[in-house]
């Protein structure tokens, strides 16, 4: 028990248990001289200095790498839109959430719907123009309503 | 040479030689101080170096109301508990493993020439907070008065001694608990 209490007495604890490099000392005051007087290499100096800027302008167009990468796979305003299932895809294999689209599918809708409508946007408006020359009222309301 | 022969040499404006009389003096005895709290040579290096860049830029503004080493100390001491406690908190937010965190780590280290019980008391000492640590280093290894403490550390005596009977506790029940003593 006494043992016990005086485990950190034991004389042997306080040696020192570290060795330091050969030489360590000798250069240690050539190096912390270096650096007080700027003798480092440039790109040495250049680098510490600009170090935390670089990181974070790395660190800016990695999220924005990211986040432009994954509104092309998502196609977002793109006129080849992915389909349902190349979406349910990427939400299988984790690169979009089910709540990102949720928000953003109508979206996506929209965006085939109009690009479907602006190809056969000339034409319907030629179309429109044949019937209208070629029927009478009655007839057109007809075919609006069946179409 | 005595401090005050030194500081005598630097404020003739010979500073450049002063500081590196300075150097000479005390880098040893801040590095082994410095190397029982970090533990790595690579750590201790960075940190020790901060500290005499430190030093040579505050050299103008030293008030001589403490020894020259005293103010060394300080400075040093202060710089390892502020890179220890940068380090517990980078670690936690990466969830990173502690280095050092089991004797065997420690005695893989090129560096460490002791023994198994001299590697479980670092591991003890390493789960300490980076105050505490301090505390129980400067006490333990260097034997320092807490009046000297005080000078380095700050607060009273009374808290250090508080903070060193705490962190003695804590070691020896580790060390109980790996020696696996009755």
């Amino acid at each position: 028990m006494e043992q016990n209490n005086n485990i950190l007495e034991n004389k042997h604890l306080r040696e020192n248990p570290y060795k330091v490099p050969v030489g360590y000392f000798s250069q240690l005051e050539d190096e912390v001289n270096a650096k007080i007087h700027g003798k480092a290499s440039l790109p040495s100096r250049i680098w510490m200095k600009s170090k935390s800027v670089v990181v974070l302008a790395c660190s800016f167009i990695l999220l924005w790498g990211l986040g432009y990468g994954i509104f092309n796979v998502a196609n977002l305003g793109n006129k080849s839109v992915t389909t349902e299932s190349g979406l349910l895809a990427l939400i299988d294999e984790g690169y979009l959430s089910d709540s990102f689209i949720e928000d953003y599918y109508d979206e996506i809708n929209l965006s085939e719907y109009m690009s479907n409508f602006e190809e056969n946007d000339e034409l319907n408006e030629t179309t429109v123009n044949e019937i209208e020359e070629s029927m009478t009222s009655n007839e057109i309301l007809e075919y609006l309503y069946n179409n | 040479m005595e401090d005050k022969d030194i500081l005598d040499i630097y404020k003739e404006g010979k500073k450049d030689y002063a500081f590196n009389l300075i150097t000479r003096k005390y880098s040893e005895r801040l590095y082994w101080h410095l190397r029982k709290l970090l533990n790595s040579h690579e750590d201790t290096n960075d940190i020790l170096q901060d500290t005499l860049i430190k030093v040579w830029k505050n050299l103008p503004n030293y008030r001589e109301d403490s020894k020259i080493y005293t103010w060394m100390y300080r400075i040093a001491t202060n710089e390892a508990i502020t890179f220890l406690k940068r380090q517990q908190l980078k670690n936690k937010l990466l969830f990173k493993k502690i280095d050092n965190e089991n004797a065997d780590d420690i005695i893989a280290d090129p560096t460490f020439s002791g023994d198994k019980a001299q590697a479980d008391l670092q591991v003890a000492i390493n789960a300490l907070p980076p105050k505490q640590r301090a505390v129980f280093s400067l006490r333990y290894f260097d034997e320092m008065k807490y009046d000297d403490m005080v000078e380095i550390l700050g607060g009273t005596t009374g808290s250090l001694k508080a903070s060193y009977h705490h962190a003695y506790n804590k070691v020896k029940d580790h060390l109980l608990k790996v020696t696996n003593y009755e």
